[in-house]
């Protein structure tokens, strides 16, 4: 009786810790790395006329998945945290382009008009098709 | 000959201030924090590529963000705020539209910080409510920066879960950072 008591309780107590292990230490030392991920190609110009065409089927398609986008660089800046953003596409600021951030604050050495791939995360279709997480490639 | 000169000089001035009047500040790189601790576990997220225009004459304004854009410290807190309480599939962004309602106390040729008044709509998890908080513009080489702080009640938005009241709060506190 006394060795079932113990068995269960140590269940009880692996599974405690297995637990707290996943949510308070992996979870936050392991984030998801898309660039680890099999990726979509697709270029700037189609990318944005899938979410010309259709919201909801272009994030069918690519919302939440890893990317790789080919285009041209019509502009390139720096966000809030000193982090490299790109826009990808048409060089008309009027038109829908593919805005990114790249996960690196080191100035880039491609410029304005260089085509490039860039690897990233699809987060949907503002203004612009959001990028997040990009990496050149 | 001179009148002539004054009648152009005079639809040349009036070509500027309407060229003024029709300035739209935009920036696609903006800042949204937000805070739903409700117990000792720290529950806060970060997104910095908020979209963002306001024009200068009418103090017509715009915000929008990306739901998936929001970045955890903690990878399940940010899968759950996806999966389970912003259903960030279905309804994929946030946005604000409204005015600053005290545009016209705002000198955008003049360096400083000036109190600013929002109201408008602000639609998350597919609700609309109407909403007014204050802020600040600081205008610096003739380009403004949006500062504003408010909360936001989940349950006004229909978003529920478990442990909303308990470890995350039932109101949550967002900052916004837009530098145009």
């Amino acid at each position: 009786m006394k060795r079932i008591i113990y068995t269960v309780l140590l269940i009880i107590l692996l599974g405690a810790v297995t637990t707290y292990y996943y949510v308070f230490v992996y979870s936050k030392n392991h984030h998801r790395d898309v660039q680890q991920e099999t990726a979509i190609s697709v270029s700037a110009d189609s990318l944005v006329a899938a979410y010309e065409a259709s919201d909801s089927i272009a994030n069918a398609k690519y919302l939440n998945k890893a990317l790789e986008i080919k285009g041209p660089i019509a502009a390139k800046d720096t966000n809030a945290v000193g982090q490299v953003t790109l826009l990808l596409g048409d060089s008309d600021p009027f038109k829908k382009r593919v805005s990114i951030t790249l996960n690196t604050k080191t100035p880039i050495s491609q410029k304005t008009g260089d085509t490039i791939k860039v690897k990233g995360k699809c987060t949907g279709n503002l203004s612009d098709v959001v990028i997040t997480d990009g990496v050149i490639k | 000959m001179k009148k002539i000169s004054i009648v152009l000089s005079i639809l040349l001035m009036g070509v500027v201030v309407h060229v003024h009047a029709q300035e739209v500040f935009a920036t696609k790189a903006g800042q949204i924090l937000f805070n739903a601790s409700g117990g000792a576990e720290k529950i806060a997220a970060i997104n910095n590529q908020v979209d963002s225009k306001f024009g200068e004459a009418t103090g017509q304004i715009i915000f929008a963000v990306l739901i998936k854009g929001f970045k955890f410290e903690n990878q399940l807190m940010e899968d759950h705020f996806n999966e389970n309480y912003m259903e960030s599939s279905k309804f994929p962004k946030a946005e604000f539209k409204g005015y600053i309602k005290n545009i016209k106390d705002i000198n955008f040729s003049v360096d400083g910080k000036y109190a600013a008044n929002f109201e408008g709509d602000l639609t998350i998890h597919g609700v609309t409510n109407k909403v007014s908080t204050k802020g600040q513009v600081e205008v610096a080489h003739g380009k403004p920066t949006i500062n504003g702080e408010f909360s936001v009640l989940l349950s006004n938005y229909n978003i529920k879960g478990s442990y909303i009241g308990d470890k995350i709060a039932g109101e949550v506190k967002i900052k916004v950072n837009c530098k145009y």
